[in-house]
């Protein structure tokens, strides 16, 4: 059974992954059906929130200041933890940084994105 | 000892922060209110332009290809007026390791880091800088930290953006990625505190006398292939320190050519919004970082930044988002050659610019930067089309930032426009009256201001009049 913190922790993710294009959904299911927690040393993306809205610089503009300052950054899990929960992780540079654990194994998949087909007949000869 | 880590408390100490980052003291180089000794911070470096040549030489920097564009001058002489044209050069910077101008602006700040005896580098920056910091740490066996705007409130990110991370990810580096917000820079100065790193900024003089080299080459080449100096450089235009560097290589070399500023117009779009973040197809080398830049260089994570544009620009062409796409493609199809946004942006500059010059003159664009998934203009505009903004042909003017790009129908249509020079150097001029009101200004302070924009007294005192 996944527990409802598992189960909200992969709808975030899935959210997330939009942004990274991470492709972290199917992921973190396998992970999450294979063994409950998620081994010390796993590669992983931990999320905190820097500066709440009442917190953030006074020159931000409105729609910005709406929202938390939020940073995300991965590392390799310190200890066996669970999806959603509170860790820390030790980044590429050696620093260990604590927060929520949002994403297991993340990995990159941006692209050349859809066919824009503008951009096709653009060269073809007409301007020579 | 822990600190206090409001966004107060951090930024009430930055000075200190600052001092212990870089081991630079700004103090000493005051003159006044407004002004100080600005030549006097650049040769305190202690390089001369052979020892940026020689370090940079160690770290696969510099000596990049120039190349003529003679399909791209054919096609621009085809929609000119009879005997206009100009020759067009392209600098191909993307051979730099790490795929842009920026390996030369990191790779002196990677040396000095070293040299100071710091265990690492940090820079704080959206896009290739982070990458070339990267590469340079990776070479010096320094340690690297990538400050990073990444993604807006719903957790996307451009795709250029999350492919810039990637790439400083590949050479080793710690990349921090954050939403969107100009609280960037707190979170640079709590992670310089913590770590004891150097702040590899892009502003500092090393990172300006690293781009002087790119300045003195290319006038060599263009002696070297033309047997004359070029007519005017084409620069893209963000935060100033390509400019700035190129042009006073090029007087390091005697060249009296134009410098000319190029920047993507984004006008109506604001930096620091959450909404409008993923609503602009360029991450740099646009008025949003142009504009402000120019006419307020210190608006920046140094106390005196050594990029200050209006000093040498002598130009400023504007071009919108659908003009570089359009010869973004036309480069790939009538040259042969794939290279990303920020010195296509140039290219767009020349374009409109070689229309207007003799057919015997020379432009050079000076730089270009490696594309790829997500930094290319096909999955920007995949991206924008997601987001909401239409994509057409059409006439380009007819774009509104923001709602629409349009990719014109024909290079007739790329024309780009001038921005106002004088408008730029009065915002200027309201800038500094707000540190201090005019009739304050000592003697320095005015000779500082008038020649921060390139003018002299005279111009200053009439000008102070018009604002």
């Amino acid at each position: 059974m996944l527990s409802e913190a598992v189960i909200a922790i992969v709808i975030a993710s899935s959210a997330s992954c939009r942004g990274h294009g991470y492709l972290c959904l199917a992921d973190l299911w396998l992970e999450v059906a294979e063994m409950s927690k998620v081994p010390a040393g796993t590669w992983v993306e931990i999320e905190k929130i820097l500066l709440t809205p009442e917190q953030r610089a006074p020159q931000v503009p409105e729609d910005t200041r709406a929202t938390p300052y939020i940073m995300k950054v991965a590392g390799f899990l310190a200890a066996d933890s669970d999806p959603g929960s509170e860790v820390e992780i030790t980044t590429l540079s050696g620093r260990k940084v604590s927060g929520t654990l949002k994403v297991v194994r993340p990995h990159y998949e941006h692209s050349f994105g859809e066919t824009v087909e503008e951009l096709l007949h653009i060269g073809l000869g007409g301007e020579l | 000892m822990s600190r206090d880590t409001s966004y107060q408390a951090v930024m009430a100490r930055r000075n200190e922060i600052m001092k212990t980052s870089m081991g630079l003291d700004y103090e000493v180089y005051r003159q006044g209110e407004l002004a100080f000794d600005y030549e006097r911070m650049m040769s305190d470096c202690g390089f001369t332009l052979d020892d940026i040549i020689r370090i940079q030489a160690e770290t696969k920097v510099g000596n990049t290809p120039m190349f003529e564009l003679h399909n791209l001058t054919r096609a621009v002489r085809k929609i000119s007026a009879p005997g206009k044209g100009a020759r067009i050069f392209l600098k191909d910077e993307a051979a730099n390791a790490s795929g842009s101008f920026k390996a030369r602006r990191a790779s002196i700040s990677a040396y000095v880091a070293v040299q100071k005896g710091y265990k690492g580098v940090i820079a704080a920056t959206s896009g290739n800088y982070g990458a070339a910091v990267a590469s340079q740490a990776a070479q010096r066996g320094l340690r690297c930290i990538i400050v990073q705007e990444v993604f807006d409130s719903h957790g996307i990110g451009q795709p250029e953006i999350v492919e810039k991370g990637r790439k400083c990810e590949a050479f080793g580096a710690e990349v921090i990625k954050l939403s969107v917000g100009p609280e960037l820079f707190y979170y640079l100065l709590l992670t310089l505190e913590e770590t004891g790193y150097f702040n590899a900024s892009l502003y500092t003089p090393f990172g300006i006398k690293g781009v002087e080299s790119l300045g003195n080459e290319l006038v060599l080449q263009i002696r070297n292939i033309a047997g004359k100096d070029p007519d005017a450089v084409v620069v893209t235009h963000a935060g100033g320190g390509n400019l700035t560097g190129t042009a006073r290589g090029m007087l390091a070399a005697g060249c009296q050519a134009q410098v000319v500023a190029c920047s993507v117009d984004l006008s109506g779009l604001h930096m620091a919004s959450d909404r409008d973040f993923n609503r602009k197809s360029f991450t740099t080398g646009h008025t949003g970082f142009g504009v402000p830049f120019a006419t307020w260089p210190d608006r920046v994570d140094v106390p005196r930044n050594a990029a200050r544009s209006m000093r040498y620009m002598d130009d400023y062409i504007l071009v919108n988002q659908g003009e570089v796409f359009y010869i973004t493609e036309l480069l790939a199809k009538l040259e042969g050659i794939e290279r990303g946004p920020a010195g296509n942006t140039s290219v767009t500059g020349a374009v409109a610019l070689a229309r207007e010059m003799n057919e015997d003159q020379i432009i050079v664009v000076q730089e270009t930067e490696y594309t790829g998934a997500g930094k290319h203009h096909n999955s920007q505009l995949a991206f924008a089309r997601k987001m909401g903004i239409e994509v057409r042909r059409g006439n380009p003017e007819d774009g509104v930032n923001g709602k629409s790009i349009v990719i014109p129908e024909h290079l007739s249509q790329v024309k780009g426009r001038r921005q106002d020079m004088e408008k730029l150097r009065h915002s200027y001029l309201k800038n500094a009256a707000k540190q201090l009101a005019p009739d304050r200004w000592s003697a320095a302070d005015r000779s500082f201001v008038a020649a921060d924009v390139k003018k002299d007294l005279k111009w200053l005192d009439s000008a102070l009049k018009e604002i």
